[in-house]
C-alpha cells in the first residue's frame, strides 16, 4: 500500500479535524451561556427563585457534558491528525490510549472493556501512525469474538531495546474458544492484520497458552 | 476605573455570552466580530486587555495581534485557541501576546489571566510615566522639546 492509496484517510482526517474545531466553538458557546445563567442565578436570593435546585442541577449537567464533549472532540481531533504525516515519532501509550477512548462505545456494544496499561517509561517509536492505529484496532476487534462478556481486553506496551511490543490479552476467554489460533487465524481480518504488519515493519504472533496477541514493532523508518 | 477589555471572535454568540458574563464582573467590555473591526475600535479607544480568537475568517488572530501591537504596544493580548491552533497561540506569545487559553475556556481562569495581564500593563504604564517624570526633573526643557 503506497501513500497515494491513503488519500481517503487524509481526506477524512482533514474534514474531521476541521469540524472538531467547530465543535469546540459550539461547546464554548454552550458553556458561556450556561455560565451566564449561573452568574445571574447567583445574583438572585435562592428563596426568591422557584425551582432553584432543578435549575442548578440542570446547569451542572450542561457543564459536565460540555467537558465530556470537549474531551471527546480533543481525542477525535488527535485521531484526525494521525493521518497528517506518513511517518512520525509516536508515543505508543498516548496514541493507543486515544484510540481506546474513541473505541469505548464499540467495545461496550460487545460488552467488553478496553484497558490500556501505561508503561513506566514512554515508549516512542518512529512509525506510520494511521496504519499502526488501524492495526491495533483490528487486533482488539479480532479478540472481541473470543472474549467473555463483561470482561476486559488489556493492551500493554513494552520496550525491548530498539523494538517495541504491544500485547493484547483477554481477562477471560469464552469457554467454547479452545484455541485463539483456530478462532482468529483463519479469518480474513487476520490476513489484513498481517498485511498491515508488513507496512508498519511489524509482526503479529498468537500466544495461545497465554491467550494473548503480540504485535512486535521494529524501527523500520 | 474598570478594566477595559476588547473581546474579538467571529463566533458572535460566544462573544455576546462571554461579554455579558464579564460585565457582571464589572469589566468594561467592548466586542468585535472580526480582526478588522477590532483594529478599527483599537484606533479610536484604549483598551487594557484584548481577548483574541486565533482562528477567525478574514484577518486571523496572528495578523490582528501584529497590527494591534503596532497600534497599541502596551495593550495586553490573550489568545483563545482551538485544537490545532495551540502552536499558533505560542507563535502569538513570541509576537508579544501575554498568554493563551484553550476553548472552551474556564471563565474563572480567563478572569485570572485578564487580571494578570492588566497588572503587567499597569506596571509598564507606571514605569513609562516614571521615566517621563524623571526626564522632566532632569531636564525641564525636555517638555518644550517634546511639544
Amino acid at each position: 500500500m503506497s501513500r497515494d492509496d491513503l488519500n481517503i484517510s487524509e481526506f477524512y482526517g482533514r474534514i474531521i479535524a476541521s469540524y472538531t474545531h467547530e465543535i469546540r466553538n459550539i461547546l464554548a458557546v454552550i458553556r458561556e451561556s450556561a455560565g451566564l445563567m449561573q452568574d445571574i442565578m447567583g445574583l438572585i436570593p435562592e428563596n426568591d427563585m422557584p425551582h432553584y435546585d432543578k435549575l442548578t442541577n440542570s446547569l451542572a449537567a450542561v457543564e459536565r457534558n460540555v467537558l465530556r464533549g470537549h474531551d471527546l472532540s480533543t481525542r477525535l481531533n488527535e485521531f484526525a491528525h494521525s493521518s497528517d504525516v506518513e511517518t512520525a515519532e509516536t508515543d505508543l501509550y498516548q496514541s493507543i490510549d486515544m484510540l481506546a477512548s474513541l473505541c469505548k462505545k464499540i467495545a461496550e456494544r460487545q460488552k467488553v472493556a478496553i484497558k490500556v496499561v501505561q508503561p513506566d517509561q514512554p515508549v516512542i517509536l518512529k512509525t506510520r501512525p494511521i496504519e499502526l492505529l488501524l492495526t491495533v484496532f483490528m487486533c482488539v476487534e479480532s479478540l472481541f469474538s473470543s472474549t467473555e462478556k463483561e470482561s476486559e481486553i488489556s493492551v500493554s506496551i513494552i520496550q525491548k531495546d530498539s523494538t517495541a511490543q504491544i500485547i493484547f490479552s483477554c481477562s477471560a476467554i469464552k469457554p467454547d474458544v479452545r484455541s485463539l489460533e483456530d478462532h482468529i487465524a483463519s479469518t480474513a481480518q487476520w490476513e489484513l492484520i498481517k498485511k498491515l504488519c508488513l507496512i508498519i515493519s511489524g509482526e503479529i504472533q498468537i500466544d495461545d497458552p497465554e491467550k494473548k496477541l503480540c504485535l512486535l514493532l521494529n524501527p523500520g523508518f | 476605573m474598570n478594566i477595559r477589555v476588547l473581546v474579538v471572535d467571529d463566533e458572535k454568540d460566544f462573544v455576546d455570552q462571554l461579554s455579558q458574563r464579564m460585565e457582571l464582573r464589572e469589566y468594561d467590555v467592548t466586542t468585535a466580530y472580526s480582526g478588522e473591526a477590532a483594529l478599527e475600535k483599537l484606533r479610536s479607544y484604549n483598551y487594557d486587555v484584548i481577548i483574541l480568537d486565533v482562528l477567525m475568517t478574514g484577518m486571523d488572530g496572528i495578523e490582528t495581534l501584529q497590527e494591534a501591537k503596532k497600534l497599541k504596544p502596551l495593550t495586553e493580548v490573550i489568545m483563545l485557541t482551538g485544537h490545532a491552533t495551540v502552536e499558533t497561540a505560542i507563535e502569538g506569545m513570541k509576537l508579544g501576546a501575554f498568554d493563551y487559553l484553550k476553548k472552551p475556556a474556564d471563565t474563572e481562569e480567563l478572569i485570572k489571566k485578564i487580571d494578570a495581564a492588566y497588572s503587567r500593563k499597569s506596571e509598564q504604564d507606571e514605569r513609562i510615566q516614571q521615566a517621563r517624570a524623571d526626564e522632566i526633573i532632569a531636564s525641564p526643557r525636555s517638555v518644550l522639546r517634546d511639544e
